[in-house]
């Protein structure tokens, strides 16, 4: 995979995450993978078509998830993940992605991005797509946060 | 016996494909799993026919069937693939394919489409 | 929801399963509107696309289905779910059903849907959802066990 259209999708996590008032992130780990078992309790994900194709997956536990969710709700306390709060972080899927989107329009390569899924559950055996996955971890103030880029370029 | 290429991404297909390809008398010579690898089989291998799916990783296969038919315009394809709207398979008709089908398949569609090409 | 933009999935489904499989749908239900959450039998696969409006299919089976479904695709004795060629299968054939219903919807009513790849998971006790879409929910029943479709879209037909 190309890093000029990788790089956007990091760049988004970013300067998303610090609009909603996480700061100090740092980038970690960095894995190749072909499918894997999720530990994490929350996984949401947004589709890519148009230029590129694929599917950008972003994996939390239940507690960064809802910090994650308060953050993005003005600071609301949110106790348990309950059906507001998943939807918040759908949404952040959705934001982070679109960002990516725009910032791709940028190099000149058009994308368009599809609704938010998520799943809520442990041990989940995921395969995004027929081709291997990258794998960063992101390190910030309300936990870590695993953004899975798969994309068949 | 005529020897046939498959360009998919998808293993099911190729096994699917496969075994109607072989119960019907032809041999597949080559697998190839996304557009580039197709064309690289393609040269290798020069084979009477190919099956070519559309949306693959590294190169699709609109691509893939230019590149073959811009040095090989001899060459036999049959697009294979899920989305067949009318923008999709005018696209694979200009790049040159012989015959357009979409999935899924069976040993009548598939065998009757080869019988039109070679 | 719009049946025109339901309608076609499930007769695809069904069909699809039929052609791929052998296997046939007994009884299917009428859709169901719902809150876009989903409790999952045990495999899932989810194929999202964009065009003029946006969507997503998931079609979510009970493991003995998705077993069998796989057993007569690859012809495996005894598939393993946890495998990413054996769940590849789910996935591929999500990736045909949702082609052949946009196809349909492309050619009627301009839409250009193109999809994205097709994903799958499976798990005990998962959850399901999307956000900021309508969606409705279909069961299904085959003689080697059930399955539900959820069709979601964000946006409607031209009117």
């Amino acid at each position: 995979m190309n890093a000029q259209l990788i790089n956007p999708f990091l760049v988004a996590v970013e300067s998303i995450l610090s609009q909603f008032g996480v700061a100090d992130i740092r980038k970690g780990a960095v894995m190749l993978k072909e499918e894997m078992v999720i530990e994490r309790d929350v996984t949401a994900f947004v589709g890519v078509v148009g230029d590129l194709r694929g599917n950008i997956a972003y994996c939390f536990t239940a507690e960064t998830a809802r910090k994650l969710a308060s953050a993005m709700m003005m600071g609301m306390p949110v106790p348990e993940l309950d059906e507001m709060s998943r939807s918040a972080i759908a949404e952040l899927a959705n934001v982070i992605t679109g960002n990516a989107a725009s910032l791709l329009a940028e190099e000149q390569v058009k994308v368009d991005i599809t609704p938010p899924s998520m799943i809520v559950g442990k041990d989940i055996y995921l395969v995004l797509s027929s081709v291997r996955t990258l794998i960063v971890t992101f390190e910030t103030p309300v936990g870590s946060i695993e953004v899975h880029i798969c994309l068949e370029v | 016996m005529k020897r046939i290429l498959i360009v998919d991404d998808s293993p099911m297909i190729h096994n699917l494909l496969r075994k109607t390809l072989e119960r019907n008398g032809y041999e597949v010579c080559a697998d190839a799993t996304n557009g580039r690898e197709g064309v690289e089989l393609f040269e290798t291998h020069r084979p009477d026919l190919v099956f070519m799916d559309i949306t693959m990783p590294v190169m699709d296969g609109i691509e893939a069937v230019k590149t073959i038919k811009a040095k090989y315009p001899e060459a036999k394809i049959i697009m294979l693939t899920a989305m067949g709207d009318d923008e999709i398979m005018t696209q694979a008709l200009e790049a040159g394919v012989e015959v357009f089908l979409k999935k899924p398949f069976d040993d009548y569609k598939i065998i009757s489409a080869i019988a039109k090409v070679i | 929801m719009d049946s025109r933009l339901v309608t076609p999935y499930i007769e695809s489904t069904v069909q699809i399963i039929r052609q791929m499989t052998g296997i046939e749908v007994t009884e299917i239900s009428e859709p169901m509107p719902g809150s876009g959450e989903i409790l999952a039998y045990g495999v899932t696969s989810v194929i999202a696309f964009a065009g003029t409006i946006k969507g997503r299919l998931l079609i979510d089976f009970q493991p003995e289905l998705a077993v069998h479904i796989i057993k007569n695709l690859m012809g495996e004795e005894n598939p393993v779910l946890r495998d990413r060629l054996m769940l590849g299968c789910i996935a591929e054939m999500n990736n045909i059903i949702a082609g052949d219903a946009n196809t349909l919807l492309n050619n009627e009513y301009g839409l250009g849907l193109r999809l994205a790849p097709p994903m799958v998971v499976t798990g005990k006790n998962m959850m399901l959802a999307s956000s900021k879409v309508d969606s409705v929910t279909v069961l299904g029943r085959t003689d080697y066990g059930d399955f539900k479709l959820n069709i979601a879209f964000q946006g409607g037909l031209p009117s």
